[in-house]
């Protein structure tokens, strides 16, 4: 989808055609889940985030935003800024739940990785990856997968564009750690 | 380090010419050129790699998406009665006493907002946001979309919930606040086709000369809300016999609506009692700025 269609889409959202909900849903389903996934490390919880990204984004055109302000949006990062909120909420609650666990069974790791996903075990890639971080994981997708550059990674993430350089390269070089040293752990 | 001078470092290096300081800095920059390239082959290998993180979404994202964003409505129970209430994942969108046959209630929707609506289960909140309303309690920012209204309707009622809990405008007061002055009939309309009345106190709008006027429920479901909100019915239908349109404060010099906060406060011995602004501002008078009184 082009910036262009992107604006008539949320502009017919605006408007209340429900209809054009469904073409932004299938332009960017696969795109923002594959980005929850790696920001949830899990399908269970990136498929509710992609959900309620969508709804999110519905609610905020048509209630929010006059017409301008969707004439001009920008939309991919914006959804991905959408999905980048709810999972940070999310991962934010998890925490609290999992602390709260601990402090019971006392040695519980913080963050179980779902590798009930079959596709989670596939690649090697994924596994380092899953070692790496939220944030540095996170960087990696918006740079080699999304293919983003500097500056729309900073409108997503509110970083610095130089900020960015340095936590990319410190990503490459950890990620290059952690798949030449092999999986640690288990 | 140029190509020749590294040359020239070597060919020193090879026949020991070299001082230890000369071979050690050549020896670091080789080692760093193997590490950069190793680290493009790296680059390079992850390349391949990275394609391989694409996921796809599992199926019916969009099918729960637009379940989601489908207008609902519920049937609460009220003092007025059973409530049809529809509901979207931003609020309130319509709310309808008296809804008799099956069905009426659904075309009823999709003809005033232009989207269909199914049942489903009101959130609590909405429910109680309503009953409270119905009460004659304050419900500051009612949970409430405007969705599918022209933007003419979605001024002026965005402006209509602006008046306080227990007080009431005139059409005309509400004609002026948005702008048009003139379109005291438009705004008349506007109330009779509220889709989200109590929430939208459409109840809080009389005529300038008195009284509560009409009402889509009927008169008498007019005088009650406002008695529930605090306004006793004998002091409007005393104000109207009277001709008092607006209360004047000797003390401030100020007039208001009658029903205003202000004017409500004005001790019996400094009140005055006016039946046009005119009269008010010719004794010297300014209109109040939280009732903003119309100057005709």
């Amino acid at each position: 989808m082009t910036q262009e269609e992107g604006r008539c889409i949320a502009l017919e959202i605006h408007r209340g055609n429900r209809d054009a909900v469904g073409d932004l849903v299938a332009a960017y389903q696969d795109r923002l889940f594959t980005y929850a996934f790696h920001m949830l490390g899990g399908s269970d919880d990136a498929l509710d985030v992609t959900q309620e990204a969508f709804v999110k984004a519905f609610t905020t055109l048509t209630g929010k935003y006059d017409a301008e302000r969707c004439r001009t949006l920008e939309i991919r990062p914006w959804l991905y800024r959408i999905v980048r909120n709810l999972a940070l909420n999310r991962l934010r609650s998890r925490k609290r739940r999992d602390d709260a666990l601990v402090s019971m069974k006392d040695n519980l790791p913080a963050q179980v990785f779902d590798t009930g996903n079959d596709l989670a075990r596939t690649s090697a890639i994924r596994a380092a990856l899953t070692e790496l971080g939220r944030e540095s994981r996170e960087l990696i997708i918006l740079r080699y997968i999304e293919q983003y550059t500097y500056a729309e990674i900073a409108t997503v993430t509110g970083s610095s564009e130089s900020a960015l350089r340095g936590k990319v390269h410190r990503a490459l070089r950890k990620l290059r750690k952690i798949m030449e040293d092999g999986p640690s752990g288990s | 380090m140029d190509r020749n001078e590294a040359r020239q470092y070597l060919d020193q290096i090879r026949s020991g010419e070299a001082d230890d300081e000369v071979s050690r800095s050549v020896k670091e920059q080789l080692e760093r050129c193997a590490d950069l390239c190793e680290e493009a082959a790296f680059l390079e290998k992850l390349a391949a790699e990275f394609p391989k993180l694409k996921m796809t979404a599992p199926t019916g994202i969009e099918e729960e998406v637009m379940i989601r964003i489908t207008d609902k409505y519920d049937v609460i129970e009220t003092d007025f009665g059973p409530a049809h209430v529809a509901f979207t994942p931003k609020g309130i969108s319509a709310v309808k006493l008296d809804v008799e046959e099956d069905g009426a209630f659904e075309s009823y929707y999709a003809d005033r907002l232009g989207r269909p609506t199914v049942r489903g289960s009101l959130p609590e909140s909405y429910a109680d946001a309503v009953r409270r309303a119905i009460k004659g309690e304050k419900n500051t920012q009612p949970p409430v979309t405007l969705e599918g209204l022209t933007e003419f309707e979605k001024t002026v009622l965005e402006h209509l919930a602006r008046i306080p809990t227990g007080e009431v405008r005139p059409y005309a007061w509400l004609a002026r606040e948005v702008g048009r002055p003139k379109a005291i009939r438009a705004v008349g309309t506007v109330m009779a086709r509220n889709p989200v009345p109590f929430l939208m106190p459409c109840h809080r709008l009389v005529p300038s000369t008195g009284g509560v006027g009409n009402y889509y429920y009927g008169p008498e479901m007019k005088w009650t809300l406002l008695e529930r909100e605090g306004i006793p019915r004998e002091n409007l239908a005393n104000w109207k016999q009277r001709g008092v349109r607006f209360i004047g404060s000797r003390t401030t010099g100020i007039y208001c609506y009658p029903t205003c906060r202000d004017a409500r406060r004005v001790q019996p011995q400094h009140r005055l009692e006016f039946s046009g602004a005119e009269e008010a501002v010719d004794g010297g008078y300014r209109p109040c700025k939280h009732c903003r009184p119309i100057s005709v």
